[in-house]
């Protein structure tokens, strides 16, 4: 499980962010648990970065999990319509 | 601050505007349907672009004023003078709330005290406010989520179904706006029906370039909103989008808009994969299914998208032909430059004069003709009416005469007067000042006004008009006048001017523009502390102008700004004197005459001619100057004439007109009284430009 250790989730931290899951895929086989936990605020470019992640998971066919969605975060998502493609995923 | 919070505080303070000078009309000349609609539409404006931002606080104050405004011109409710006053606060205090948003400052208690007075008397006039369902409580530190708040529009038919495609370009996360504010905000502009999100583009984490966008969206709305306004609200980004909206059951647009892409088959899947159209959608009424064979024929393709994509920016272009905001440096540049091209094209005179070439010399006016219209055009983008600028003096004029317990007819004349921007915003503050000391000292109190026969309300006229290349300004106002005795006694007293000077009356009244001069015995929190005046004529000589008093006592006071139209380059008049090349404003110029040997009979050694029965005082700009001989046979006489002012300037030679580009002399040269700077000829040399204003002054005192 890789835990975020932001509070905000956004441009700004994407590209950090960005390094890390890059990192995690590389040395672990098994699938990425994102723990939100810490994170409150996320915007289009945090969500775009999960979209990747998770295609990067399906073509390994390893696991790609979202946890401790707060309720903005979950709101982001709606907005962003991407109730459906983060079904899958959501755990509660 | 990013470029778009820039754009937006332009746009609101433009908006703010409109709503000031709508509500200052209808307080003036009586309730209008066409200023309630500006009000609205500004008030409605600023609403939405503050809800791009995600700026809460003015947004939800926005929407309660909105609500009653719409009421207003539902004309449910009446729009008392009361209402007036109202809504002018309510726009101080937008404006304090939009400052605040931008400077990400907490809303203080002052300001939050001022909204919850403002939105609880804006409810009061709301009718049916109790159950209208929209969320008043502001500042409750949870931002309202716009799912939370209702649509704007009500229930009911006039709805359209809309399709709103919308791609981010590459480089959408430059912009620094959320894509998610802007979908929200449709939200609030009807019901997001359907959404999905396209994300075909989007590569894994190995190839994924986290500053880059790659995804889109695909939406449904329903709204009464025309397109103009769902448009709007991704103003802010139209450059870095792929934008198409069109409604629904419009076949036509969705097969034009599909044929644009490129990958079509794609798209046409997603879209009835995620069920926003359905195959039926796709099939052309010759039967022939577009999803079978997508690449028709390429050159109508390409041509559709040609066409496609001239309309869609001839769209824009119309979206955006009401202004187009350029940093006023860039001009300044294009001037700078001209002025070098007219510099070199005298050279290139010059030379075909030397050459005796008539080719040459025919290309080269030919050209200096072209230079001469492409200077007018630049000139006239820096060109902007006084008129809007004046507005906004009538709200100053009301809220001074209402503290004052005076009462005052604002009148504007010449509002379309043109003048330079620079100059318009410079002047403003002087304007501003004078306005106030026409209304603190010179109109008197009602009851003052009554005991000396004069009609109750007090009239303060401000007007503009162009006259011999410079713009005049005009106070005027019908109130006591000033008293020169007292303005005289003061400035003795404050060692300005001896006992035994004698002043004209002009010279009386300029002195209250001496530092330090108040005749006021109460100062008031509006003028009279003596600092101010000084500033104002200061400001106004900064800007190459004059001002100029005249007054009458028990009558009023007329307060004259005289202005230059620009400030780059000016036609001029070259003329020499001893062994120095002058330029004259050519504006300035009224005729040219030979002194002859019968008009210095008649001088007798004094400096005055008599120029067709009226007298005219000459200045001999060879002993004015210390210049040497005159190398030429003839003397001239150039007659100038400024404001009521008429001189003549006696020189050696003539030589016609000359396109001038003003330079600047350097510090040395700043005291040398009837000079306003230099400019290069031709052939290299330098001429001195004069300072008329300046020269006709010295004169003027001379004589006296």
């Amino acid at each position: 499980m890789y835990k975020l250790e932001f509070e905000k989730l956004t441009i700004y931290e994407v590209e950090s962010v960005h390094k890390s899951l890059l990192e995690w895929c590389e040395k672990a086989d098994k699938g990425l648990i994102l723990d939100f936990g810490n994170v409150n605020t996320i915007d289009i470019a945090a969500i775009q970065l999960l979209i990747a992640a998770q295609k990067t998971c399906e073509k390994k066919s390893t696991e790609f999990r979202l946890k401790n969605l707060s309720s903005e975060v979950q709101n982001s998502i709606h907005i962003a319509g991407c109730d459906t493609l983060f079904k899958g995923s959501l755990n509660d | 601050m990013t470029e778009e919070l820039k754009l937006f505080l332009e746009d609101s303070d433009e908006q703010l505007n409109f709503m000031e000078s709508a509500l200052i009309n209808m307080q003036d000349q009586g309730v209008n349907e066409e200023d309630i609609g500006a009000l609205f539409r500004a008030m409605h404006t600023i609403k939405g672009t503050a809800g791009m931002f995600s700026f809460d606080d003015v947004v939800s104050f926005a929407h309660i004023a909105e609500n009653l405004l719409s009421e207003v011109r539902a004309q449910k409710v009446e729009l008392t003078p009361e209402l007036i006053s109202l809504f002018l606060l309510c726009k101080d205090h937008t404006e304090s709330l939009i400052s605040a948003s931008i400077d990400q400052k907490p809303i203080d208690d002052e300001i939050r005290e001022t909204n919850d007075r403002l939105v609880a008397q804006l409810l009061k006039f709301t009718p049916g406010n109790a159950d209208n369902g929209t969320d008043h409580t502001l500042f409750a530190g949870t931002s309202t989520s716009p799912q939370e708040t209702a649509p704007l529009s009500n229930e009911g038919s006039g709805e359209t179904l809309w399709h709103i495609s919308l791609g981010l370009k590459a480089d959408f996360f430059s912009t620094g706006m959320d894509v998610l504010n802007l979908i929200a905000f449709l939200d609030r502009l009807g019901k997001v029906t359907k959404k999905a999100i396209v994300t075909d583009n989007v590569p894994t984490l190995e190839h994924y370039n986290p500053i880059e966008a790659y995804i889109g969206f695909e939406l449904q709305l329903s709204t009464k909103n025309s397109v103009a306004e769902i448009e709007e609200v991704f103003e802010f980004v139209l450059d870095d989008i792929d934008l198409a909206i069109f409604e629904t059951d419009d076949q036509q647009k969705l097969l034009d808009w599909i044929d644009t892409l490129e990958e079509k088959q794609n798209k046409v899947k997603f879209l009835i994969s995620n069920g926003f159209f359905t195959k039926a959608n796709f099939v052309t009424e010759e039967k022939a299914p577009v999803i079978q064979n997508p690449l028709k024929s390429i050159e109508i393709r390409d041509e559709n998208k040609a066409t496609q994509e001239e309309t869609k920016s001839a769209k824009k272009e119309q979206h955006k032909s009401f202004s187009l905001r350029v940093e006023s440096s860039k001009i300044d540049q294009l001037i700078n430059q001209m002025s070098e091209m007219v510099i070199a094209n005298a050279k290139i005179a010059q030379r075909a004069d030397i050459l005796d070439d008539a080719e040459l010399s025919e290309s080269s006016t030919i050209m200096s003709d072209m230079l001469e219209s492409v200077r007018s055009s630049v000139m006239n983008i820096r060109m902007v009416q006084v008129g809007d600028s004046f507005t906004k003096f009538r709200r100053i004029v009301n809220d001074a005469a209402k503290k004052l317990g005076k009462e005052i007819d604002f009148i504007i004349n010449g509002g379309e007067t043109e003048l330079d921007k620079t100059v318009v915003e410079k002047i403003s503050d002087p304007l501003m000042h004078m306005l106030r000391n026409s209304i603190d000292h010179g109109i008197e109190t009602p009851e003052e006004r009554i005991a000396a026969g004069k009609p109750e309300k007090g009239t303060v006229t401000l007007s503009a008009y162009p006259d011999a290349g410079t713009i005049v300004i005009k106070i005027v106002d019908d109130g006591k006048g000033l008293d020169k005795d007292k303005i005289l006694e003061k400035a003795i007293a404050q060692g300005i001017v001896n006992t035994n000077q004698t002043l004209t009356n002009k010279e009386i009244f300029t002195l209250i523009f001496a530092a330090g001069l108040s005749t006021a015995d109460q100062v008031s929190d509006i003028s009279g502390r003596g600092v101010g005046m000084d500033v104002v004529k200061r400001n106004i000589e900064e800007l190459r102008g004059t001002v100029e008093i005249d007054s009458i006592e028990g009558e009023g006071s007329t307060f004259t700004i005289r202005l230059p139209l620009t400030l780059a380059i000016i036609d001029g008049f070259l003329v020499q004197s001893g062994d120095t090349k002058y330029i004259i404003p050519l504006e300035m110029i009224q005729e040219c005459i030979e002194l002859s040997p019968a008009y210095k009979e008649h001088m007798k050694g004094n400096h005055f001619i008599n120029l067709r029965d009226s007298i005219l005082p000459l200045l001999d700009i060879r002993t004015y100057f210390n210049e040497g001989e005159s190398k030429s046979g003839r003397e001239n006489v150039v007659v100038l004439r400024y404001g009521e002012y008429k001189m003549g300037l006696q020189v050696d030679e003539l030589y016609g007109e000359f396109q001038t580009v003003i330079k600047p002399l350097g510090d040395v040269f700043v005291n040398v009284a009837g000079i306003s700077g230099g400019t290069i000829l031709g052939s290299g040399e330098i001429a001195l430009i004069f300072d008329v204003p300046k020269l006709i002054e010295r004169q003027m005192r001379q004589i006296n």
